[in-house]
């Protein structure tokens, strides 16, 4: 939010080739992820509205306490309306989820995710997959980053999505920081700031390559900071706002980088 | 105020732009966030069925639907917002914003946690309406005094020690900081942007500086902490320079 209303900062997802093959995937996710709560939302108001129309037992009798208050019976249901619209959108982040889990499941057997230097080209199995599964991530990072309480749940996104391939650790503030789903690896008690990028991949015009970023225990990366892919900063290192850490650079343990490039600054002893 | 907790240590100079900006970290209070959505989404179900009944009523009142759907987000809002000032003054009771430098994880940022996690969600429902420029009266309301007439729906800028003058512009995606973590330490520091100002895209704006009115901060740069800009002259780079005079 934080981000300007026209960009939404979260998990970074962004898929190469267009394709409407992708459009089936993301419509398939959101299918499969909104039946469970729209059965929900099917019981509950079917006894908001009284419609009742599968006469469901548990619900029967619902209504038939309710019906000791007379006409006020509807106003009960209505109280807990509020955890209803939560629930709802709960359920479809967490079904989201777990549906693009499957489809990953699914796409890491097809092939799996791995680390290197591969061309840009449909025909190449490794690009072609890495887009596939950017695809399938792309719909539960969208409607997780839609909530103001996204700090509660990105850890578990991450963790989620990542399929392996990903550790983040406990007490981790990466809340409005563009983060990759895959091959990232952050210890405990890090923070990232905001609008930070944090990519395990970058292209040159012919290849694309895929490199582990870590970042070790107790870190802190600055406001609009680049950890290229590659990089890995030891425990406690920082990176200071707007520094560009390069690609495959290796930050020692303690150390403070910053400027563009980034280097040790001077006074840091 | 207990100020009593030993000092960081630190490394270097901390006049220098070698800060690390970052959000607050936390979820403090996840129970009394949910309870204010539920008293807002409470407010709107009276509101949505008092207008139902008033529809059954006066059939025409039905024309009034568009208002209505408008009317039932403003309520929203205003309730959360309003519910969010309750608590934030309940925590400012308890430790008052101020300035200094504090130890990380001391009490003063779990209180600006806190404070910040509450002004958060009240900013976020502002911003993802349909009138995003709505958030001034967030900010107004919620210790920020901000001018007339002023740009701020596209940018970040810190719910607590900022000053905005009037006429000011915060361009996209920029930042304007009151609050730093840096090392062990946690600072904070007042930020004032006086009238007439503008600043650029991707700036950043770190805590303790001074803006002087009728300038420019250029885009995509940032400025030191503690630093001051004069009135009326165009300043930019990383850290920012001036580089010359406006007319």
């Amino acid at each position: 939010m934080s981000a300007p209303t026209a960009l939404k900062m979260g998990p970074l997802t962004n898929c190469v080739i267009p394709s409407k093959k992708y459009v089936l995937v993301m419509a398939l996710g959101m299918w499969f992820s909104l039946i469970p709560a729209m059965a929900m939302e099917y019981f509950y108001f079917g006894a908001a509205f009284n419609w009742n129309p599968l006469h469901v037992v548990f619900f029967q009798k619902v209504l038939d306490f309710l019906a000791v208050f007379g006409s006020w019976g509807q106003f009960g249901v209505w109280l807990i309306f509020p955890f209803n619209l939560l629930a709802v959108h709960f359920m479809n982040g967490f079904f989201a989820i777990w549906v693009a889990r499957l489809f990953l499941a699914i796409e890491t057997r097809v092939h799996k995710p791995r680390e290197g230097i591969f061309p840009r080209d449909m025909k190449n199995p490794d690009y072609f997959h890495w887009n596939a599964r950017r695809a399938i991530k792309k719909f539960p990072c969208w409607l997780l980053g839609l909530t103001p309480f996204t700090r509660m749940k990105r850890r578990y996104v991450f963790n989620k999505l990542g399929h392996g391939t990903i550790h983040i650790g406990k007490n981790v503030g990466l809340l409005d920081a563009w983060i990759d789903t895959e091959f990232i690896d952050i210890g405990d008690d890090v923070a990232i700031g905001r609008a930070a990028v944090v990519t395990s991949h970058y292209f040159t015009p012919s290849h694309l390559v895929l490199k582990k970023v870590s970042i070790g225990a107790g870190c802190l990366v600055g406001e609009r900071a680049r950890i290229s892919p590659g990089a890995n900063l030891g425990d406690h290192a920082t990176a200071l706002a707007k520094s560009v850490i390069r690609i495959e650079e290796q930050v020692p343990a303690g150390a403070i980088f910053g400027g563009n490039p980034a280097q040790r600054v001077p006074w840091d002893t | 105020m207990d100020n009593s907790s030993p000092s960081p240590s630190m490394r270097g100079p901390i006049n220098e732009q070698h800060v690390t900006l970052s959000p607050p970290l936390v979820s403090t209070h996840p129970k009394w966030i949910i309870f204010i959505f539920y008293c807002a989404t409470m407010a709107v179900v009276v509101l949505a069925w008092t207008y139902y009944y008033i529809v059954l009523a006066l059939w025409w009142m039905i024309f009034l639907l568009p208002l209505e759907i408008v009317g039932l987000g403003v309520v929203f809002t205003l309730t959360s917002l309003f519910l969010v000032k309750i608590a934030v003054l309940v925590l400012e009771k308890k430790c008052p914003p101020s300035e200094g430098l504090f130890p990380r994880n001391g009490k003063e940022m779990h209180y600006f946690e806190a404070r910040s996690f509450f002004k958060y969600y009240a900013i976020w429902l502002t911003r993802s309406s349909m009138f995003p420029w709505i958030d001034k009266i967030a900010y107004k309301m919620l210790g920020v005094p901000v001018g007339k007439t002023v740009v701020l729906h596209e940018a970040w800028v810190d719910p607590e020690l900022v000053d905005i003058g009037d006429y000011c512009m915060v361009g996209m995606n920029s930042t304007v900081m009151s609050h730093c973590l840096y090392q062990d330490a946690f600072l904070t520091k007042k930020t004032v942007i006086k009238e007439n100002t503008v600043i650029g895209a991707y700036a950043v704006i770190a805590p303790g500086n001074s803006i002087g009115s009728s300038s420019v901060i250029g885009a995509n740069s940032s400025t030191n902490l503690d630093s001051k800009t004069e009135d009326g002259y165009m300043y930019g780079g990383n850290p920012v320079r001036q580089l010359k005079k406006i007319e």
